[in-house]
């Protein structure tokens, strides 16, 4: 089992969303959109310079800024792919 | 110039001044003019008939 | 009972793209703007239907995620449902995501308001494999429900029947049971006076949701804020959510199944369009087989319109007597009227181009691979919407800016949007790269557009840093699944631009060329008053070659930019009636330099009236207006030299 921040993890890496921290509205904001602890979190798609990138959870893909993202505590489930 | 070129001419000023008038008091005071767009969402009377 | 009412509210909610505004388009007859994005209804709308005797009044409200978060569109719909409450919501539920949709739900059941549930894009979940028990959900969730879709009409009767039964629904609010500590803070809340959805939603929105009455509730709240903070890592909103999202997995448990991937073919697309490497050529090569295409595939049907448009001048001409009434309509209303109509093709094409962009889902993709690029001069994430809307008309893509809450990146929005080169100078580009590019006209047009993109984000670096910020906004964007655009949309949509485009010809363009034919042609002997005109202002636009003709045209474009093209379509009186003779003389009397640097002052220079109007009414003062008018003048007149200069040691 290893912590770390979304930004941290990689392409086709698997990882389960631990805690999401920062300002209220922002996690107002990800709770609304169904970004909730517990749930799967992979790497979908990655933007030239590497921010922002695409998170698939379950069907919805959610595109964040690192600056979001680094608030996201994640969980890394398998190294595999 | 004929009488009736004088009468266009007349018509078509008074026109032309009219719509003018109309055109900028719609543009400046209404949420959105009737020319300008179509599909704006900022009021009600956009599409409606 | 009070008497039968026979007047009611509806009001639709749901989700960001859910299709609630197709629907509503369905429902009403209406043609709001649909895209698959987040964000293209900002305010609410309204449309009118009858049925069996009783007369329907519908709001579109903005897709909204919650009730408790605080941005704009969720603002607007929920001082709507406190202020004015409809006598019956329709909710509107995405079933390709029903867990999140219903969360919204759950808000509304909490607050007990009337409501009655559409699932759309039904048919997009069972072609994944995926199932939803209706009546199952239905008798779940103790509110009627039915399977509808936004693209087809075929189930409106039936959904306006559902309605009609439901006009008078009692409702119970729904409980939730939280987490104990939550539910201790509800009951301190409710205890001095909240209702439970009040509690729930202050808890949720951190005090924002709910106005509380007096000080004892204040202090209440407060203190329970305190307590919880003290006692949990996680935020309220959070541990809300953790109950509500337990109360649907219970509920969907029985009533549904669903695969949690996507599809193969929406996953390919994603590789290839979203590519670390391939997005960002991708997305620009599109752009290019866009404006290829609108240039030449219009470029046919163009030439029916110009040979009926010369015709009926022919003929007009030979029956009518000589008068000025004749010159009246040939040479000012037929010239320049025809002379704009010819672009009609191109202009759909173009609109159609973008709207198959819009529908399928590939903006939003494309918004997030400009994201670096846009948050780097400054632009919030969400001035894509805007500046993409700019393409069609700047006007409600100026409107459409108010859902940036951040002072400076809506300003910068605002005055960027002018340089985003709107439908009505895609006539003067077709026309001036027909003539002096004749072999590479689509490639010309893409690359002003792209200058203007170019020219937008330079000023929005600038402006970055010449105001100064209030805060930073967090850009969260939902990816959309892919679509196939539906036939009828794009049919309806493509039509409509059709529609205004001839509406503007009927209106601005027609006044314009009369205007400039009697200023032509007056006085009889002598210079005209246009050329006196042209002339006196033409030593300011003398550096980039322009002769008296395009200074004129130029002017007679703060109207509106296509009546430059009538302009000179009317000022190149030529004796061939038709575009050949236009091109031939303007082939001739401009350099072909002139002629790119006509185009590049069309692009730059200040904004239609109708823009103007806009961008003052939105920012609130003049001076913004001012400084837009401004902007405008000196960049296309620096850009325009530039452009001449350069142009000529190559051309």
């Amino acid at each position: 089992m290893f912590s770390m921040t979304l930004p941290e993890l990689k392409t086709r890496q698997q990882a389960i969303i631990k805690t999401i921290a920062g300002p209220e509205p922002l996690r107002q904001r990800l709770v609304a959109l169904g970004v909730l602890k517990g749930l799967n979190i992979s790497v979908a798609a990655t933007s030239l310079l590497g921010n922002p990138r695409v998170y698939s959870i379950g069907k919805q893909q959610i595109c964040l800024r690192s600056k979001e993202a680094s608030y996201i505590e994640v969980e890394l489930q398998s190294n595999g792919g | 110039m004929t009488l009736f070129d004088w009468f266009v001419l007349v018509a078509v000023v008074v026109l032309l001044g009219i719509w003018f008038c109309r055109y900028l008091y719609r543009t400046f005071n209404r949420k959105c003019s009737s020319t300008g767009c179509s599909n704006c969402s900022g009021c009600g009377n956009a599409k409606k008939k | 009972m009070a008497d039968k009412k026979t007047s009611y509210t509806i009001a639709l909610l749901g989700n960001p793209n859910c299709g609630k505004t197709s629907l509503f388009n369905q429902l009403t007859g209406a043609r709001q703007r649909t895209g698959n994005m987040a964000g293209v209804t900002v305010t609410s709308r309204e449309g009118h239907k009858k049925w069996r005797g009783i007369d329907f009044h519908f709001i579109d409200l903005p897709g909204i995620y919650s009730l408790a978060n605080s941005r704009v569109e969720e603002r607007v719909a929920r001082d709507y449902l406190l202020a004015t409450p409809p006598d019956l919501i329709l909710n509107v539920v995405d079933a390709n995501n029903l867990a999140r949709n219903l969360a919204l739900t759950t808000q509304l059941l909490e607050q007990g308001l009337p409501i009655v549930i559409a699932l759309n894009m039904l048919d997009e979940l069972e072609k994944q494999g995926g199932s939803i028990d209706l009546h199952e959900l239905s008798l779940g969730l103790v509110k009627p429900l039915m399977a509808s879709d936004g693209r087809s009409n075929h189930h409106i009767a039936e959904l306006m029947d559902l309605l009609l039964e439901n006009l008078e629904q009692a409702s119970e609010p729904l409980l939730i049971a939280y987490e104990p500590h939550i539910e201790w803070a509800i009951n301190a809340l409710t205890e001095v006076g909240l209702t439970r959805w009040q509690s729930i939603r202050w808890l949720e929105s951190c005090g924002d949701g709910v106005m509380l009455n007096h000080d004892e509730q204040v202090k209440t709240a407060q203190e329970v804020l305190v307590t919880l903070a003290n006692r949990h890592d996680e935020s309220l909103a959070e541990m809300i959510a953790e109950g509500r999202y337990g109360y649907i997995h219970g509920l969907l448990h029985k009533s549904s199944s669903e695969h949690q991937d996507q599809s193969v073919a929406d996953h390919w697309l994603d590789r290839v369009t979203l590519n670390r490497w391939l997005g960002m050529p991708i997305f620009v090569l599109l752009l290019w087989v866009m404006f290829e295409a609108t240039f030449t595939l219009g470029s046919y049907p163009a030439d029916w319109i110009d040979a009926s448009v010369s015709w009926v001048g022919q003929q007009v001409g030979a029956l009518m007597p000589a008068s000025l009434l004749k010159n009246l309509l040939v040479e000012g209303l037929i010239a320049g009227v025809g002379g704009v109509l010819v672009f009609l093709p191109n202009v759909v094409l173009l609109f159609f181009f973008i709207a198959l962009l819009e529908q399928s889902g590939y903006m939003a993709r494309a918004a997030f691979l400009t994201d670096n690029l846009m948050s780097k001069v400054g632009l919030h994430g969400k001035a894509f919407v805007p500046l993409v809307m700019g393409f069609g008309c700047n006007v409600p893509a100026i409107m459409s800016a108010r859902t940036i809450e951040e002072p400076r990146a809506r300003l910068i929005t605002i005055l960027i949007n002018p340089f985003m080169s709107c439908s009505a100078r895609l006539p003067v580009y077709v026309l001036l790269a027909g003539i002096f590019f004749t072999d590479n006209a689509g490639t010309v047009m893409f690359s002003l557009y792209m200058l203007g993109i170019l020219v937008a984000f330079t000023i929005a670096a600038l402006l970055a840093r010449t105001i100064t910020s209030h805060h930073d906004e967090t850009f969260i964007m939902e990816l959309p699944p892919w679509r196939f655009p539906s036939g009828r949309s794009m049919a309806l949509h493509v039509w409509d631009k059709a529609a205004d485009f001839l509406k503007k010809i009927g209106g601005v363009i027609l006044v314009g060329s009369i205007l400039i034919w009697l200023l032509q042609s007056f006085p009889l002997h002598g210079t005209p008053w246009l050329e006196q005109l042209g002339r006196f202002v033409a030593p300011l636009f003398a550096p980039m070659g322009f002769g008296w003709q395009e200074t004129v045209a130029l002017l007679s474009g703060f109207i509106a930019k296509e009546v430059i093209a009538a302009s000179l379509v009317v000022v190149y009186q030529t004796d061939m009636n038709d575009m050949a003779g236009l091109q031939a003389a303007l082939g001739s009397a401009l350099a072909p330099a002139s002629g790119l640097a006509l185009m590049v002052f069309t692009l730059l220079y200040m904004p239609c009236l109708a823009t103007i109007a806009t961008i003052r009414r939105e920012t609130g003062s003049w001076r913004w207006a001012a400084v837009s008018i401004m902007m405008g003048l000196v960049l296309a007149w620096i850009g325009a030299w530039l452009v001449y200069n350069v142009a000529s040691l190559w051309i």
